[in-house]
């Protein structure tokens, strides 16, 4: 799994290289999302802005890493697609995440 | 015109070899992204459940996929010969409730065959002979409300949908 992680002091911003997230890689993904919150970064955005196509399982990994985030971490999602965000939708985790336009969104959301 | 045909072995990295494809072909034909991405999204989980639960993640077995234009009509089906499904199942399918809020208890999983459901007009499941199939039928003409409704949305590649 492609991603590239750029970490600051106050948050941890994922960037997917890969172009997609879905059954085939997202074990992959919730690897490595583990493995930056074992190191203490307790903060994540996820810039979906490359990811042209998410499956179930690649919603299921996302959900994942909000668990292991537990009550003090935050997660943000930020970049969606209009694909990614139909399965958001579909399946109401609209509900559940604060989905951003952009990083920038993200970052004022932070302040 | 003719039918169109996809041939793949159990690996799920394979999943992405045709419903790229699928995804195209649609596009290509409706210029709608709302009605290829649905596709799309459809063919992966479903051949994603063939090989997670039909075929218990074995490699190497066969899926084909047959996809054919009939005017404004799409024809598609699946082939395996994993474990069959339950047909009540999928035609059962339906997006469980859970409160936002109690993020420890929000589903992870289970969303497959309500997906696949919630994207299609219309389908079968049978078994002929080894071979469990999935019909699909999906009218690719879109209401004026469904184009309404996805005019102003970005597409996957920054654009708008073509509708």
């Amino acid at each position: 799994m492609d991603l590239k992680i750029e970490t600051t002091p106050a948050y941890s911003l994922v960037h997917f290289s890969s172009g997609r997230l879905d059954a085939a890689n997202a074990p992959e993904f919730r690897k490595q999302m583990q493995e930056l919150i074992n190191q203490g970064n307790n903060v994540l955005i996820l810039d979906l802005a490359s990811l042209k196509f998410i499956d179930s399982s690649g919603l299921g990994a996302i959900v994942a890493t909000l668990k292991m985030l537990k009550e003090e971490g935050e997660l943000l999602l930020c970049g969606a697609n209009h694909t990614v965000l139909q399965l958001f939708k579909l399946t109401r985790m609209d509900r559940v995440f604060k989905l951003y336009p952009d990083v920038r969104g993200a970052l004022e959301a932070l302040k | 015109m003719a039918k169109i045909r996809f041939a793949i072995s159990s690996e799920l990295e394979n999943v992405a070899l045709v419903d790229n494809c699928v995804y195209t072909l649609i596009h290509q034909r409706t210029n709608c992204a709302l009605i290829a991405d649905k596709l799309q999204l459809c063919v992966a989980e479903w051949l994603t459940n063939v090989i997670e639960h039909g075929y218990a993640m074995r490699t190497g077995h066969p899926i084909e996929l047959t996809l054919q234009f009939k005017g404004e009509l799409l024809e598609m089906s699946i082939r395996d010969q994993g474990r069959p499904f339950s047909l009540a199942n999928l035609e059962q399918a339906y997006v469980r409730e859970f409160d936002p809020r109690d993020i420890d208890n929000l589903p992870e999983n289970g969303w497959g065959l309500y997906l696949i459901k919630s994207c299609i007009n219309s389908f079968d499941y049978r078994r002929e002979g080894n071979n469990n199939i999935l019909f699909i039928t999906q009218n690719l003409q879109q209401s004026p409300e469904q184009c309404e409704s996805c005019r102003d949305e970005k597409g996957r590649e920054g654009e708008n949908n073509g509708c």
